[in-house]
């Protein structure tokens, strides 16, 4: 499986199980989570704590599902950023566009 | 004799400085640079004096007013519009009645005017050039004349200079040279009523001048004179600190061994060392701690504690490298300095992929050479105009960044791309074009239907081959085979200024990572789609790329996967692209 779904209270966590994220499954992970707001889910935060690489396509099913969730009145939070990855986000702003928490637990409270 | 100064220039290449002080008011030695003009001029006894001005006028009225003070007689001339140096001449022929000399307002000089006027009188000249020895400067027209001064020809010096003699900025006319000049279009002492001497064999002859000579034109220059003309200074009046030393720290003499000059009410703190010369300002405060080395403070200026600047200018709270290449570095902790040190390492493996780049592009142009012959024809054949379209593309807009204490500040840098012309040369109104755009929303543009679009031009977009020229980019070496696809103007400074979107996911500061990045041909938003991508994704792909050739090491270390420089994903970046390209993803 490479992405786990979770139900913490009314919040899924997605959990992103590849070393590598890249555009191979980006596409899929962009249905998952267009399925999941499609569902009713307002509050998402996916954990990327077994990525050492994410690359541009895959962020970029990321950001647009960003877009139409907070055009819903919802939210996509992130976790667990590997270093290379935190480089990355931190290089490219990323990390101030979405809300970032060091585990899963800070970003399901800060849901709360 | 009167006089004319030439001070109306935009100074365009002395930005932002000239936003709010026009070239000739900028300092040298806290003096401005049009009061040591006038005061040359005096010295030969010209003492009528008009100044033609429009950028920032009032600044410069404010100044020096009728010259009284000065002993002189000032009067000006404003352009409404700007044409070129030798049309200023034309707005004020009441003011010639005997020989004038011209002056340009952005350079000094130590010539001997009377020696310039028999010379000018002896050889009967209706317009006389006052050139220099110079052979480092570019971009800049070569003044050639025979063995009796006379002037016969010129030459555009790109880079290598061949004839050493080019145009001092100081001019001695008679007013027939006036019937040659335009009154409403843009004419340049040093360009167009040079071509005209040469042609219409008018008689125009060169003086040359020795000495000491310096021209403001880049913030470089400005830095560059003030420093050289206080180790003058200090040479000659025996002293270190030159200026009003009232409010400087008692110890700060001790540490001192580089000239300095301290502008009236400027403060200098405790430990501030200074390394190598420095010209300060009025007003200045140099905080506790900080060390300076070949820089200008200008007045009004305040710089903090404990920080370094080095190589800059410094005027309120905006900072300006000098160093061509690269912009001011300002980290946390307000250290200030440029960032190029590259190690031998990275020039070697810089080298080699330019090495690279260059033998693909070498291969890639003999392969295509006949398919671009029969393209040059059918372009020749559709339809009227030149094959090449040369797109101006810019590498990074005028980048003004504000850090917590600093503004950061890089210039403008263009690029030409050089393409297949796949468009009509006639004109179309363009609210029209801009309905067409692919991009719902956002900087960028493409048309999918394009009205302008020729039945060559049609196929050669679909197919992508307008751009098989840019492989002479390549072996130019002003782009790679894999980096960043630079962006036209318009695009550039929208995405700079206001992101990629006009709702809340503006991804302003994402999108401006581009502006960083090595330009190339292959990449990942060319792999992956082109047009056929959202504005966000593209600029996603875009900003990743451009961190994948960071030259932090540390970064580089932690980034290694990101890296577009290592071998697979150099060749990886390049396959998938050109697939993507034959795939013809989002070509239109």
């Amino acid at each position: 499986m490479n992405f786990v779904e979770q139900k913490i209270g009314n919040v899924l966590v997605v959990g992103v199980n590849l070393a590598r994220a890249t555009l191979q499954e980006a596409e899929s992970f962009k249905q998952l989570l267009f399925n999941a707001m499609e569902r009713g889910e307002r509050k998402i935060v996916v954990d990327f704590s077994q990525c050492d690489f994410v690359d541009s396509t895959f962020l970029g099913s990321l950001v647009v599902s960003l877009k139409r969730m907070t055009q819903a009145g919802g939210d996509i939070r992130l976790v667990g950023f590997r270093p290379a990855v935190r480089s990355m986000m931190e290089l490219t702003r990323m990390h101030k566009v979405f809300d970032c928490y060091e585990t899963v637990q800070d970003a399901v409270k800060s849901f709360e | 004799m009167k006089g004319i100064i030439l001070g109306a220039g935009l100074g365009k290449r002395l930005q932002p400085l000239s936003n709010e002080i026009p070239a000739p008011m900028l300092p040298i030695l806290n003096k401005p640079l049009i009061l040591y003009i006038i005061e040359h001029l005096k010295k030969f006894e010209i003492t009528d004096i008009k100044i033609s001005l429009h950028h920032l006028p009032e600044i410069i009225d404010a100044f020096i007013g009728e010259g009284e003070e000065l002993n002189v007689r000032i009067s000006y001339s404003l352009e409404k519009e700007l044409f070129g140096t030798a049309t200023a001449l034309k707005r004020v022929t009441s003011f010639f009645n005997d020989t004038i000399v011209i002056h340009y307002g952005n350079c000094l000089t130590e010539i001997d005017l009377n020696e310039f006027y028999y010379f000018h009188k002896s050889k009967k000249s209706i317009f006389s050039y006052a050139v220099i020895e110079n052979t480092i400067a570019q971009n800049t027209y070569e003044i050639i004349f025979d063995q009796n001064s006379k002037i016969v020809n010129y030459r555009f010096r790109r880079k290598r200079s061949i004839s050493p003699y080019i145009s001092a900025g100081v001019f001695l006319a008679e007013k027939e040279i006036l019937n040659y000049i335009p009154s409403n279009s843009k004419f340049s002492l040093d360009e167009e009523l040079l071509f005209t001497i040469c042609e219409k064999k008018i008689d125009s002859f060169a003086f040359v001048v020795h000495g000491e000579y310096f021209k403001i034109e880049y913030p470089k220059d400005l830095l560059k004179t003030n420093i050289n003309l206080l180790k003058l200074l200090s040479e000659s009046e025996g002293q270190l600190i030159i200026g009003d030393k009232r409010k400087v720290h008692k110890d700060f003499q001790k540490s001192l061994n580089v000239p300095v000059m301290i502008g009236e009410n400027s403060e200098i703190r405790k430990n501030v060392l200074i390394k190598s010369p420095v010209v300060i300002g009025k007003n200045v405060v140099i905080d506790e701690g900080t060390t300076i080395s070949n820089s200008l403070i200008l007045d009004d200026t305040y710089i903090g504690k404990n920080l370094e600047v080095i190589d800059s200018i410094i005027y309120k709270n905006l900072c300006i490298n000098t160093t061509q290449d690269f912009g001011i570095y300002v980290t946390d902790s307000f250290i200030i300095s440029p960032i190029n040190k590259s190690r031998l390492k990275d020039k070697i493996k810089g080298m080699t992929y330019r090495i690279f780049d260059f033998v693909i592009a070498l291969i890639g142009l003999i392969i295509f050479l006949p398919l671009m012959l029969l393209i040059a024809i059918a372009i020749k054949l559709d339809s009227k105009g030149p094959i090449f379209y040369r797109s101006k593309r810019l590498i990074r807009p005028l980048l003004i960044e504000k850090t917590q204490k600093w503004y950061k500040y890089e210039p403008e840098k263009e690029v030409i791309y050089l393409k297949f012309r796949t468009m009509k040369v006639s004109q179309f109104p363009e609210e029209k074009i801009s309905e067409l755009n692919v991009y719902n929303e956002g900087p960028y543009f493409k048309a999918k239907d394009d009205p302008r679009i020729t039945r060559v031009g049609k196929f050669l977009r679909r197919t992508s081959l307008d751009e098989l020229p840019l492989l002479f980019n390549v072996l130019k070496g002003d782009i790679g085979l894999v980096g960043i696809w630079a962006l036209p103007p318009e695009e550039a400074q929208t995405l700079y200024q206001e992101g990629i979107s006009k709702d809340w996911l503006k991804l302003k500061e994402l999108a401006q990572v581009r502006f960083k990045g090595k330009l190339g041909l292959a990449g990942y938003w060319q792999s992956r789609g082109r047009s056929n991508l959202t504005a966000e994704e593209r600029a996603i792909h875009d900003s990743i790329q451009a961190i994948s050739n960071i030259e932090d090491e540390k970064l580089k270390k932690r980034l290694k996967e990101y890296r577009s420089d290592s071998v697979k994903g150099y060749i990886s970046l390049i396959l998938d692209t050109i697939k993507s390209v034959i795939k013809r993803k989002g070509a239109y």
